[in-house]
């Protein structure tokens, strides 16, 4: 099992979750939903494309991609073909009014699914996407898990990158991370040796390794 | 009695705000009681050559939490006050305050902008910066830290902004900054033309940015100076108006190429203006916060410490910051290493005698003290000759008997 449950509610919305957002309009705060898309992604989402480097007409494959709001985003820039894909329930269960691209209901983890996605793309055969690309889906993993999903994407893309929130240690005990008890923090470093050769890539910063 | 001028119950934690002349002739500033560190207290003296002394009845900080930061802007005989107090990671605050000069009183006090608020960074630093720009129809603008957002998990510290209209009633936490995943801080604001305001705020590690204001409410498009900047000061801007061009120059310490500057950011005002960094002066290995700039008839002037004696020194420009001149050390002191706080802000110049003047109060190895730098005498008026002359002939001639 993950160490947050992605299903549930309360990850996404209230006063446990992962996400709260002030709408434009200064109310809120409010949890993981359209009217603060921007807030969330800030410009993170082009930052990982420039990182990563990812051309026109390269097929690009999102697992954990809550709503869809970098594909949207790297739709309009021409990017593509691209499939977004989020087996949470309550992201399949709260699409309408917060997702304007489709949100496949897959997480790779078995051959059929995988089938799916590539499908998805029109690829046929065996033949892989261009980039897996996973957004903040690590941290909620064990370790072990992390691995074991890192390996599966490799099944998907020819190059499989892992876009992750990377805490910072409290500025009154370096022992700890300031972040979320809940997840799993490691630094950068730490998440490329847990699954080389994929790239790890940092939100905010876009730091490569 | 002559300079400086030792100040007694006034907190050296929290910079002091101004000081400010009024109609009257007084001087005046704003700090935070130097024990309990809750209240607000008002100085005021006659002649600050001689002492200072609290006036008005000091507004205690509601909730009785710690005074974090002062900012202040001065209408006429009016000082507005925003202060923000914390009591820990989720009681953050920020209020409003007004104190008027021509009456020592305090007007209004403890108007809450917004209470209750979690400002955390990314690491779990509380965030309590503020500043204060008042619009020429009486409305209010303050740039502050917000309350944090959470982004999977982790929290970042925001810029936003509130608005308080003429009548009073604020709207507030209108965000700023760009978000993400990054953290904002607050480093101050400055009033441009046509009650434009200039937000200057910078992200983690990151540059000085700028976002304009308009007077109808409108965010403009953020502008990155491209030059880093110290998330530990606050900057003072200055707007002078030459020839209906709006000159707006802030000060902060950054890195513009050697890696510890005084910086001059100047800019024509404009909604996406163009912002050139130049350095003032390099610190060579030796820290030079605090920074502030001051404004005199279109002659700058930046004061900044020097790591290598901890005096306060200051350059010149008369082209709005294009080019400095020589520093000059403008009083011996002993002021803290990297300490924002040990220098009064929002202050600017103004005349005292036959003197123009930079007052300021600064903490001075632990004691607080009220200083000033002349920066120009009032000029001696001469009279042109055919005035003379028409004086002369109008001059009644009383003889005289031996």
């Amino acid at each position: 099992m993950p160490l947050v449950d992605s299903n549930d509610p309360a990850l996404w919305v209230g006063p446990t979750a992962l996400y709260q957002q002030y709408r434009a309009d200064g109310t809120g705060p409010v949890g993981y939903e359209r009217s603060v898309k921007d807030h969330i992604l800030g410009n993170d989402h082009l930052m990982l494309k420039q990182a990563l480097g990812i051309q026109p007409g390269q097929s690009i494959v999102l697992l954990g991609a809550g709503f869809g709001w970098v594909a949207e985003g790297w739709a309009a820039l021409g990017l593509g073909p691209i499939a977004a894909a989020d087996n949470s329930t309550f992201i399949q269960g709260n699409k309408t009014g917060n997702a304007v691209v489709p949100i496949l209901n897959e997480d790779g983890s078995t051959n059929a699914s995988r089938g799916r996605i590539r499908q998805a793309l029109g690829l046929t055969g065996g033949n892989l996407a261009t980039w897996c690309i996973s957004e903040d889906v690590l941290p909620i993993m064990s370790d072990a898990e992390a691995r074991t999903f890192a390996s599966r994407m490799r099944l998907i893309g020819t190059n499989v990158a892992h876009w992750i929130s990377v805490g910072a240690r409290r500025f009154d005990n370096p022992n700890v991370w300031a972040g979320d008890a809940r997840l799993n923090w490691k630094t950068l470093a730490d998440w490329k040796a847990l699954v080389t050769p994929d790239r790890v890539v940092k939100r905010g910063t876009a730091t490569v390794l | 009695m002559a300079l400086p001028t030792t100040i007694t119950g006034i907190g050296t934690d929290v910079s002091c705000a101004g000081p400010f002349k009024s109609s009257g002739g007084n001087i005046y500033f704003v700090g935070k009681e130097s024990s309990g560190l809750r209240r607000l207290i008002a100085m005021k003296a006659t002649d600050p050559t001689s002492s200072f002394s609290a006036v008005g009845s000091d507004p205690n900080y509601t909730g009785n939490i710690p005074v974090k930061h002062i900012a202040a802007f001065q209408v006429s005989d009016v000082i507005h006050i925003v202060a923000s107090a914390s009591g820990g990671t989720t009681t953050n605050e920020y209020r409003y305050f007004t104190f008027d000069m021509s009456s020592d009183s305090w007007v209004i006090t403890n108007e809450a902008i917004q209470t209750g608020l979690s400002t955390a960074d990314l690491a779990g630093t509380v965030q309590n910066e503020c500043s204060i720009v008042v619009r020429s129809d009486s409305t209010v603008v303050v740039l502050y830290n917000g309350a944090r957002v959470a982004n999977m998990g982790n929290s970042y510290a925001r810029v936003v902004y509130a608005r308080r209209a003429s009548g009073g009633g604020w709207t507030t936490n209108v965000a700023v900054d760009a978000l993400g995943t990054i953290d904002g801080y607050v480093l101050g604001s400055v009033l441009g033309a046509s009650d434009r305001t200039q937000f200057a705020y910078l992200y983690t590690s990151q540059n000085l940015h700028t976002r304009a204001l308009s007077s109808t409410n409108v965010l403009q498009t953020a502008v990155n100076s491209s030059v880093l900047v110290a998330t530990t000061t606050q900057v003072q801007g200055v707007s002078f108006n030459n020839a209906g061009t709006q000159k707006i120059c802030i000060s902060a310490a950054g890195n513009n190429g050697s890696g510890s500057d005084t910086i001059a950011f100047r800019f024509d005002d404009a909604n996406v203006p163009t912002i050139t960094a130049v350095t003032v002066e390099t610190a060579s290995a030796s820290d030079n916060i605090p920074v502030r700039i001051f404004n005199d008839s279109a002659t700058f002037y930046t004061v900044f410490r020097k790591g290598s004696d901890s005096d306060l020194y200051l350059e010149s420009s008369t082209d709005f910051g294009a080019t400095w001149g020589s520093q000059v050390d403008i009083a011996s002191l002993s002021v803290g290493s990297v300490d924002d706080n040990a220098l009064s802000c929002n202050g600017n110049i103004f005349q005292r005698g036959s003197d123009f003047v930079i007052a300021y109060v600064v903490n001075d190895g632990g004691t607080l003290k009220y200083n000033e730098y002349v920066v120009r005498s009032v000029a001696f008026s001469w009279y042109p000759m055919h005035e003379i002359i028409t004086i002369v002939k109008r001059a009644k001639v009383i003889p005289v008997r031996y």
